[in-house]
């Protein structure tokens, strides 16, 4: 189908545009990501509440034992990985319900940067248990 | 103003003035139901679970850190407060684990979305939650107890 070019073809103002009003045009992205990082933490986060039972009262020794075991290992950077991205999309979604303008941009990137940092955080300390636990 | 919608509840009175006109009525106003309590729920323990997962990033961090600070973290968990805390974080993440597959059969089925249906599906995850919760703490329980006795 061709447009003649001073057909409008998109139905807003400029002004508006530059205002940030109307859709992100990647709502659809985010949606999806949402659920499909759901429908991998899900299965990965009842596997980590089987593992805590079992760990439920085990020692420093243990706890190494069992994180530096390969597929824990893996498990458990895909758990946290997986867990930080929904945890950070979910936030904004919060976020983009109650506030709007200058405090909705701060507040996301407060939650982009807090889920990246406990995100790493978490991801460090996995291998660090993993390939060179702490003995003392 | 500070909003555009704001525009849309100016209105005037019969003698010119202006007026604010009022919002739509918000949550306080309808009577909780199973469906729509459970959204709110859904929220809730999501923005719970996310301080839930700064206790697993800080076990791990610990465990990373050595066996000292890895018991210290223990006492925490393991004290009277600590296991209340473990419990309401277990009992969010169960209720956002069975709402999201909810979520997901409603999105990928596009069924069971007339109101009797959800909120009669509402009841079944509550029974479900419930279920899956106290489950867990009384295998928690029954293990702490049965090394008590030995």
């Amino acid at each position: 189908m061709r447009i003649s070019s001073d057909h409008p073809t998109v139905l807003r103002s400029n002004l508006g545009r530059m205002r940030q009003l109307g859709a992100g045009h990647h709502v659809v992205e985010h949606w999806k990501a949402e659920r499909i990082t759901a429908i991998g933490s899900a299965p990965l986060s009842i596997w980590f509440i089987i593992q805590m039972l079992r760990l439920a009262d085990a020692d420093h020794k243990a706890v190494v034992q069992w994180a530096g075991k390969p597929v824990n290992t893996v498990l458990l950077l895909s758990l946290m990985i997986i867990t930080f991205h929904h945890m950070q999309m979910g936030l904004q979604v919060i976020t983009s319900d109650y506030s709007r303008g200058k405090s909705k941009s701060i507040l996301d990137l407060i939650i982009k940067g807090g889920t990246f940092f406990l995100g790493l955080l978490s991801v460090i300390s996995i291998l660090k248990l993993a390939l060179a636990p702490a003995k003392k | 103003m500070s909003d555009i919608r704001e525009t849309f509840y100016v209105g005037h009175k019969s003698d010119g003035t202006l007026q604010k006109r009022p919002m739509s009525p918000h949550l306080q106003v309808y009577k909780p139901i199973p469906s729509m309590s459970l959204s709110i729920l859904n929220r809730i323990t999501g923005a719970a679970l996310a301080f839930g997962s700064t206790l697993m990033v800080a076990w791990l961090a610990s465990a990373a850190k050595g066996p000292k600070s890895f018991k210290t973290v223990q006492k925490v968990t393991g004290s009277f407060p600590g296991q209340v805390v473990l419990f309401g974080f277990s009992a969010s993440f169960f209720l956002h684990f069975i709402r999201g597959i909810r979520h997901l059969m409603w999105d990928s089925t596009a069924k069971r979305l007339e109101k009797e249906e959800i909120n009669k599906d509402s009841k079944i995850d509550i029974v479900g939650i419930s279920a899956l919760t106290l489950g867990l703490w009384t295998i928690i329980i029954g293990k702490r107890l049965s090394k008590k006795n030995k």
